[in-house]
C-alpha cells in the first residue's frame, strides 16, 4: 500500500488533495492503487522532527514524503540529506513547488495524475531524489 | 512557594536547516512564500493548519528585520525548483510534464489504459509460447 505523508509545511494542501483523490472521478483509481494519505501526527512522527528524521523516517517505513520544502543550502536542509544519504534505491520525495495553486480544481488534478503516474512506475523512480508535481 | 512558572514561547530558531519555529519544523521561508506573494493569515493556516497566530506573528515579526535575505533566499528556492524540474521533465516518458489540455475525464482515462498496460505487462500477456 503506497503512503504519502504530508510534510508539516503543506498539511492543508495534502488533505485538500487527499479529499481530492476519493471524489469522483479520481476514487475508484485511489481505491484500485490503494494508496492512502498520511499526516505527521497518524504516523507518529514529532512536529518538529528534523528533515534527517523525517527522510529517515520514509525511507524505513517505505512512505514518500509529500512536502514544498524551500531550505536548500543550509547543511541539516531537506536538500543536503536527500544528496548526503540517497542511494540508487531510496524513494524519491514528492515535491509541490508552487503549493498556494493546489486549491486550482485544475491544478490538483494534475498534481493528482502526476502523482498516480509516479506510483504505477514505482519501480522506475527510485533514486531519483526529488520529483515535482506536476 | 517562589517558584518561577516558565511561560511557553515561540522563538525563531536554526537547527541547521535556516531558521525555524522552535516548536515545529516549518520554516520561515515555508511561510515566507506566501507572504511575499500577498496571501493572509487565512490562507497560510489554510496550508498549514497547526501554525498559531503567535508563532506567525514570531515570523512576521523575523520577516520584518530580514526581508532582503529572504527575498533572496526565496528567488534562489523557486531558480531551484524551476531548474531541477526542466531537468526533470527534460528525461521525458513518465517524468515529463503533464498536459495542461486534458479534461479530469482524460487524465484518469489515461491512467486507466496504462494501469491496464502495466497489468498485461505483469502477466506476459502477448509473448509467444
Amino acid at each position: 500500500m503506497p503512503v504519502i505523508l504530508i510534510d508539516k509545511n503543506i498539511e492543508g494542501q495534502g488533505t485538500h488533495i487527499w479529499l481530492r483523490m476519493q471524489s469522483a472521478p479520481w476514487s475508484e483509481l485511489t481505491k484500485v492503487l490503494d494508496v492512502i494519505i498520511r499526516t505527521f501526527s497518524e504516523v507518529g512522527l514529532e512536529d518538529s522532527a528534523s528533515d534527517d528524521e523525517v527522510w529517515r523516517f520514509c525511507q524505513a517505513r517505505g512512505h514518500y514524503l509529500l512536502t514544498s520544502n524551500r531550505n536548500l543550502d543550509s547543511e541539516e536542509s531537506l536538500e543536503a540529506t536527500i544528496r548526503r544519504e540517497g542511494t540508487s534505491s531510496s524513494l524519491p520525495v514528492f515535491t509541490i513547488p508552487l503549493p498556494d495553486r493546489v486549491y486550482e480544481r485544475a491544478h490538483v488534478d494534475r498534481v493528482i495524475e502526476k502523482l498516480f503516474d509516479y506510483i504505477l512506475n514505482a519501480d522506475n523512480i527510485a533514486g531519483v531524489g526529488r520529483l515535482y508535481l506536476p | 512557594m517562589g517558584e518561577v512558572m516558565a511561560t511557553q514561547t515561540v522563538q525563531i530558531v536554526d537547527r541547521g536547516r535556516g531558521p525555524q519555529l522552535s516548536n515545529s519544523r516549518i520554516t520561515v521561508l515555508d511561510v515566507f512564500y506566501y507572504l511575499h506573494r500577498g496571501y493572509d493569515f487565512e490562507f497560510i493556516h489554510r496550508a498549514m493548519p497547526s501554525l498559531t497566530s503567535a508563532a506567525f506573528e514570531a515570523i512576521v515579526a523575523y520577516v520584518k528585520e530580514h526581508h532582503g535575505e529572504l527575498v533572496e533566499k526565496d528567488r534562489g528556492a523557486d531558480e531551484f525548483h524551476r531548474q531541477s524540474s526542466i531537468v526533470q521533465q527534460g528525461l521525458g516518458g513518465i517524468f515529463a510534464e503533464s498536459s495542461s489540455n486534458l479534461s479530469t475525464e482524460e487524465r484518469v482515462a489515461r491512467l486507466q489504459d496504462n494501469m491496464r498496460q502495466k497489468l498485461v505487462e505483469k502477466n506476459g500477456a502477448g509473448h509467444p509460447d
